[in-house]
């Protein structure tokens, strides 16, 4: 014989699991707070005659890591990712431009090998209101 | 007391199903909390349209809002590819002349002009304007002495006989405009748009989004800045300005609208002997500008190419003369000297946010 419940009388939890809910959601807060204190993070990318070739993470980056980088012409670039920034490390290009540009650190930032067509920049993860639209120089 | 507890136990579902439910409502609870979160951090930001492509010996970098966002930005990279090719003065017999309207002139130089096109007739006209009021600091007739010192191929050091055979072919006082009609007056003139023709292409692209129901744009030519329209949620514009002394960003520049250029000794040049010879040339001279400054960046409120040709003659004229040419175009500055130090115009005192750190 099936025993029905008497749905009027049914309650989900007992006074006594309540507060566990009541923790979750302080949790939650707490968790969604210190996010939105947490620095936004920065995205490396590398474009080669206008298409993306490589999107990189900074905050994933564990110490410096460095990637060769086909350009056009043959030119060679090596781009180094830290969570410093990232730059162009080296570059067979003749005029080393995006070489001197140095470490890029804020999104925004660029470096350009115009011999090989090579666009190194960074840009915000979430948050583009802080970044720069461009850059002057 | 015993009723008490057999009720209570009755009124409970089993263990199983609570389990059940209770994972429902945290499952809830933790996609409430995201939805929240992702709606707070992306409220009304739409995404713009990003485009990068290689013009007029530099890359051009967009970013679009609008409803056809895209095909502004496409339209955009026509213009200025159009306007590379009006302006140049690089020749390219595989390609044909039609349209090369300053080949064409340099061509026709001491002979009976050339005609020009009506866009390049009026760049003509505001570059000349300048070159007069800067007292020719800015000379868009300089170009025997660029392809002598060749700072875009093999830069080198002209011996002084060469400077001076080539000073003697420039003078933009021998230019003679006339709508469409352009003539240089000597045999061996040429006319170089190189200082003013990045700023010229940031206009060509603002042109194209004020006819393409673009919103909000920013077009970068190079170091040459165009800013049209507004962001998605109304901010001020943010152009960082490159540190002239090192890696990273001097501040940044909070716009509403206008063009940005900046013109930096860093920019190209050559070490010869223990000395550096940068790309920005004195008309005066022949030589490379030493006025001090080792960037300049002018913003201008209605003009790319006005923007572009002050920085240059700013540099070339010094900090002290500088104020004046701005003053006179309704312009703004950021001046960098040799010792490093910064000084801003008045009505970038509260625009420009210095980087504590420099870097």
């Amino acid at each position: 014989m099936v025993k029905r419940l008497n749905t009027k009388e049914v309650r989900l939890f007992s006074r006594q699991e309540w507060p566990f809910f009541v923790i979750i959601v302080l949790v939650a807060a707490g968790i969604f707070a210190l996010q939105s204190q947490a620095p936004k993070g920065i995205m490396a990318v590398v474009e080669v005659e206008g298409q993306t070739t490589v999107r990189r993470d900074l905050a994933q980056v564990e110490g410096a890591e460095s990637l060769p980088i086909a350009g056009a012409d043959g030119i060679a670039l090596t781009v180094e990712f830290s969570r410093e920034g990232a730059r162009v490390l080296s570059s067979t290009c003749p005029d080393k431009t995006c070489q001197r540009t140095g470490l890029l650190s804020r999104a925004g930032e660029s470096a350009v090998c115009l011999p090989g067509r090579v666009v190194l920049r960074l840009e915000g993860k979430e948050d583009r209101s802080l970044e720069a639209d461009a850059v002057t120089g | 007391m015993a009723q008490k507890i057999k009720e209570a136990k009755k009124a409970r579902l089993p263990v199983g199903k609570r389990a059940g439910y209770f994972s429902l409502c945290l499952g809830a609870a933790l996609l409430l909390i995201f939805w929240i979160n992702a709606l707070l951090h992306h409220a009304g930001e739409s995404q713009p349209y990003e485009l990068t492509t290689f013009s007029m010996g530099s890359y051009v970098r967009q970013t679009v809002w609008g409803t056809q966002e895209e095909q502004a930005a496409k339209l955009a990279v026509q213009a200025v590819d159009s306007l590379e090719w009006e302006i140049s003065w690089r020749d390219a017999p595989e390609l044909g002349g039609e349209g090369r309207s300053i080949l064409r002139l340099n061509q026709s130089a001491g002979r009976d002009g050339a005609t020009i096109s009506p866009a390049t007739g009026e760049l003509l006209e505001t570059a000349l304007a300048l070159c007069e009021t800067s007292c020719g600091a800015f000379d868009i007739t300089l170009g025997p002495l660029t392809r002598l010192w060749d700072f875009d191929g093999s830069p080198r050091l002209p011996k002084q006989e060469e400077l001076t055979r080539a000073l003697a072919l420039t003078g933009w006082q021998d230019v003679l405009l006339d709508g469409t009609r352009a003539r240089l007056a000597r045999p061996g003139m040429a006319i170089d748009l190189g200082a003013i023709g990045k700023g010229a292409a940031c206009d060509r692209a603002v042109d194209v989004y004020r006819q393409n129901d673009v919103t909000g744009a920013v077009v970068a030519v190079g170091g040459s800045i165009g800013l049209y329209g507004k962001k998605p949620q109304g901010q001020s514009w943010r152009v960082s300005v490159r540190n002239p002394e090192g890696e990273g960003s001097l501040g940044t520049l909070e716009l509403e609208s206008g063009f940005v250029s900046t013109s930096g000794s860093y920019e190209k040049f050559f070490q010869q002997d223990g000395k550096t010879y940068c790309h920005l040339l004195d008309p005066r001279t022949g030589y490379p500008a030493e006025s001090g400054l080792i960037s300049v960046t002018v913003w201008h409120p209605e003009s790319g190419a006005l923007s572009d040709g002050l920085s240059t003659a700013c540099f070339v004229l010094g900090l002290e003369e500088s104020l004046s040419l701005l003053r006179e175009y309704q312009a703004q500055g950021v001046f960098v000297d040799q010792d490093g130090t910064v000084t801003v115009t008045e009505g970038f005192e509260d625009r420009f946010i210095r980087n504590n750190s420099g870097d």
